[in-house]
């Protein structure tokens, strides 16, 4: 891009006379400004909109494409790119982000925003894989049940450091996995499912663990996958960031970092599979749109969190790479609260509404139109990968004849049923309009209703409001880890939905110590979530990566976080 | 002079003072609790509850307002709710960037406000005139944040004359930052450039009027020294009030010019702040904004008693 400037295009010819024209006109306009540009390096980095001559196909088609090759690119990704290739070595990522470190609260929460903030900087036992629920080796190198899946055997590569040379031994993972249980530490959605899922830790010997387990079976992985293993006596000095010894690819350099405007990283060498890039920079930015630009003019080289109305430009455009991450990050659901001392609403006391509702949500619609595309309609909650999804049910609910029987079942005649629905903007309100297009026909009223971020949480924490509409991540992992560290999905909820069956369902996943046993109650579940549904999945919420052509080697594991292992320079 | 000047200066301290009621108050009327915002979507009520009182959330109102001010008494505005390091520390990293750019817009607004609106004057009804209509049409009429993103558009995006974001102090390397200034400068400085530039030349047209104007025309005078020296002059007065009170403006539209240029500044900070109800870094923010905009007035009354001795006589008189 930096080389195709306006007057490199001008010398070559290749602006057309009306473009030509059209550039002197702009040109004329800043002559005043000219005077001033000299003050500029000549070293600037240069950023003209590329002309796109191309023509474009339909960004739902080339979505879908890129998602259902989405496993096979990643496969080839793998191969082209394999480790150790010392030509590839060099160069220094410059990420952009929305997020600050500051905002990472802890090497244990994450949200999708969070990733290029804490990939670089820490690592974890395991990641699942870029196709499902299997777990791969990270800083662990291989682990074993015992027969009952109550216990867990890990074992650490050898050798692992700290980024300050401190050994990285089974002490210091049972000391980082204990961390988690300590209120002293940040609070952690991963906390919940750590302490749930895990008993004890005991350390057999300096590479070997063992995770005894409360709640017995492959779950244990959901904790592994996100539980950061930090140096414990470094926890203090992540206030402020003055230091932070990491376990990831890349050291963090505390002198370099302005609070919420810039951090960096080098290369950390000791690290079982060194990256192949020599550093990283992080410069924050107030909103993804700034990014976009900044991507554009070459001032950073990837990103993300790139705007849906940028997709087409940068995907057309051979600069830059774009990929839909798989769409596992997040979900979109439309939460329906029941009547409680702080709200909700009378008529979602009858599941029969709530039926309704989950029907007068036309989820393609949402899909095509608020998310152009790149989004995909849920019909249920889980993946096709989970051990949850049921085929059967994966089908379009949407049905607003269907809806208004339910009502009439319920006692709700047409325009007898209104109810608010609370977002906190941006999305949300395009799908609302959406859903309350589809709640008309059926002969309900949704009068869609806008609050402020903080305002809307207080609201969803609370179960102040009567129906809403919010994002949540995790949705991409067992299904029974969802009722433990969501709080839609938990006892108490966003919704005021809990009856005791409910409460003994979730309990018993933890004594559950057989496969059938525990399909069983996958089985039931789904079946509570088609009968009494108390939250209505809608579409997938995909994050749009788009980084510099100059770079290649970004893969995604099946929950749509990156490794930074293999990015390297072209 | 001292007496006055001390009395400035005391009357200002209780703005601010009355003005640090008012904003901690008002801060804690929003909805929205910080302990919420800290805990994300997926905490449990104990975790919030935890949050809360560690921040001291649960404190009476007046123990809260007491250890701030106690704190602020001694530069220590505490530690940020959500950026966990000392409010102090993030704004001596924010404040500079945007000192940078008010004080540029600021010295563009004179530099561009006082000749367009003395040319405006002196030649009324002329094409300096009308040109100067436009210019106050335009920049006034387009919100600064507007007029920024159109800068941006065809300056860095489209002609790649300069960088869409970011920011390099002019301390470290001049060239490099002031090429990041200019377009944030414009954008910041046009409105008050135009608000100055109507004012100049309202005073400035007023004073050519008089008779004094006209005897220093009679006496033969260059019309330059008339203009710059007897009718400017005496046209001052108003132009430094407005000119003060544009500080506010200044202030508040750096902020958002910040967010369109990604400048890290006070922008930034007091977003965040009031996104995630940091109490202690608005309540900072606030009432260092409500000091400097005290301070720029003060500066602007002690300005008039240089401009007009009558004032300052007066001043000490009373």
């Amino acid at each position: 891009m930096n080389d195709r400037n306006y007057w490199q295009r001008l010398r070559t010819l290749e602006l057309s006379r009306r473009r030509l024209l059209q550039r002197g006109a702009w040109a004329g306009l800043g002559a005043a400004g000219l005077a001033l540009v000299g003050c500029g390096s000549d070293d600037e980095p240069q950023a003209v909109a590329q002309q796109q001559d191309q023509q474009q196909s339909a960004p739902q088609a080339q979505a879908q494409a890129q998602q259902q090759e989405q496993p096979q690119q990643q496969d080839q990704q793998q191969t082209i790119s394999a480790p150790a290739d010392d030509a590839r070595r060099g160069g220094v990522l410059r990420i952009g982000s929305d997020l600050g470190l500051s905002s990472y609260n802890g090497p244990y929460l994450s949200s999708s925003a969070h990733i290029p903030l804490y990939i670089p900087f820490w690592d974890t036992l395991t990641k699942y894989s870029p196709n499902g629920l299997d777990p791969q080796p990270h800083l662990a190198e291989s682990w074993e049940f015992n027969d009952d899946q109550t216990m867990l055997q890990v074992k650490l590569r050898p050798g692992l450091e700290f980024h300050n040379g401190k050994p990285l031994n089974a002490t210091e993972v049972k000391r980082s996995l204990d961390a988690m249980d300590d209120e002293g530490v940040n609070t952690s959605q991963v906390r919940g499912i750590m302490t749930k899922y895990v008993s004890s830790v005991d350390v057999v010997d300096d590479v070997t663990l063992q995770l005894h387990l409360a709640w017995s079976g492959t779950l244990i992985f959901d904790v592994l996958n996100y539980a950061q293993i930090h140096d414990v006596d470094d926890i203090p000095a992540l206030e402020g960031y003055t230091s932070l010894n990491g376990s990831g690819p890349f050291k963090f350099d505390p002198s370099s970092y302005q609070v919420d405007q810039y951090a960096s990283g080098e290369r950390f060498e000791n690290y079982y599979e060194p990256a192949l890039l020599d550093g990283i920079e992080l410069y924050q930015f107030p909103d993804a749109t700034a990014m976009a630009l900044a991507l554009g003019a070459g001032e950073i080289d990837l990103t993300n969190r790139l705007p849906k109305p940028d997709y087409e430009r940068f995907n057309s455009d051979p600069d830059f790479t774009v990929q839909i991450a798989p769409p596992t990050l997040a979900i979109w659901v439309l939460g329906m609260v029941l009547p409680n001392e702080n709200g909700g609403h009378e008529a979602f006391a009858d599941p029969k509404v709530r039926q309704a509702v989950y029907r007068v949500i036309d989820r393609e619609r949402v899909a095509n139109e608020t998310f152009e595309g790149l989004a995909q309609p849920k019909n249920i909650l889980w993946p096709p990968f989970s051990p949850g999804y049921d085929a059967a049910r994966d089908r379009d609910y949407f049905d607003p004849d269907e809806a208004a029987e339910l009502l009439a079942e319920a006692g709700y005649g047409p325009g007898d049923l209104s109810f608010e629905l609370g977002h906190a903007g941006g999305e949300a309100n395009e799908i609302a309009q959406v859903i309350q297009s589809g709640a008309a026909d059926a002969g309900i009223n949704i009068d869609i209703q806008l609050y402020e971020s903080a305002v809307a949480r207080d609201r969803f924490l609370n179960a102040k409001h009567e129906a809403y509409l919010s994002s949540y991540a995790f949705f991409a992992l067992h299904p029974q880890t969802l009722p433990v560290m969501n709080f839609q999905m938990r006892i108490p909820n966003s919704c005021a939905y809990g009856p005791d069956y409910y409460q003994e369902m979730i309990d018993s996943f933890g004594t559950a110590d057989t496969d059938a046993r525990r399909s069983e109650l996958l089985e039931d579940f789904n079946k509570l979530l088609d009968d009494e549904p108390w939250v209505a999945p809608i579409v997938t919420r995909s994050d749009i990566w788009a980084w510099s052509s100059k770079f290649t080697g970004v893969e995604f594991d099946v929950l749509s976080i990156p490794s930074m292992q293999r990015i390297h320079q072209v | 002079m001292g007496r006055y000047l001390t009395r400035r200066f005391l009357e200002g301290l209780l703005v601010v003072f009355l003005a640090s009621i008012v904003i901690f108050l008002i801060i804690r009327l929003i909805p929205g609790d910080p302990a919420q915002q800290l805990a994300g979507d997926d905490a449990t009520l104990e975790d919030i509850e935890q949050i809360r009182q560690d921040l001291g959330l649960n404190d009476p109102f007046l123990t809260q307002y007491g250890n701030w001010i106690a704190g602020v008494a001694q530069l220590d505005f505490g530690k940020s709710f959500t950026k966990q390091v000392p409010v102090r520390d993030l704004i001596a990293q924010s404040f500079p960037p945007t000192f940078e750019l008010a004080v540029a817009a600021y010295l563009f607004a004179l530099v561009v406000g006082i000749p367009l609106g003395v040319a405006a004057a002196v030649w009324a009804k002329k094409p300096p005139d009308y040109g100067a209509s436009v210019f106050n049409l335009f920049t006034l009429g387009i919100p600064n944040f507007v007029l920024g993103i159109l800068l941006l558009w065809i300056f860095a995006v489209e002609l790649d004359w300069f960088p869409v974001s970011g920011r390099v102090s002019v301390f470290e390397d001049f060239s490099q930052g002031i090429h990041r200034l200019v377009l944030p400068m414009i954008a910041a400085g046009s409105a008050i450039a135009a608000v100055l530039a109507r004012f100049v030349r309202t005073s400035v047209a007023e004073a050519l009027a008089q008779d004094y104007v006209r005897t220093a025309h009679a006496k033969g005078l260059q019309a330059r020294k008339v203009v710059f020296d007897h009718a400017l002059r005496n046209a001052m007065i108003p132009i430094v009030t407005v000119a003060a009170l544009q500080i506010g403006n200044l202030l508040a539209g750096a902020i958002v010019v910040e967010i369109v240029f990604t400048r890290p500044g006070f922008g930034f900070l007091i977003i965040d702040g009031i996104s995630g109800r940091d109490y202690l870094l608005i309540q900072a923010m606030l009432a260092i904004l409500v000091f400097l905009f005290v301070t720029a007035n003060t500066l602007a009354d002690i300005t008039y008693g240089y401009l007009d001795p009558r004032i300052r006589v007066s001043g000490l008189a009373s």
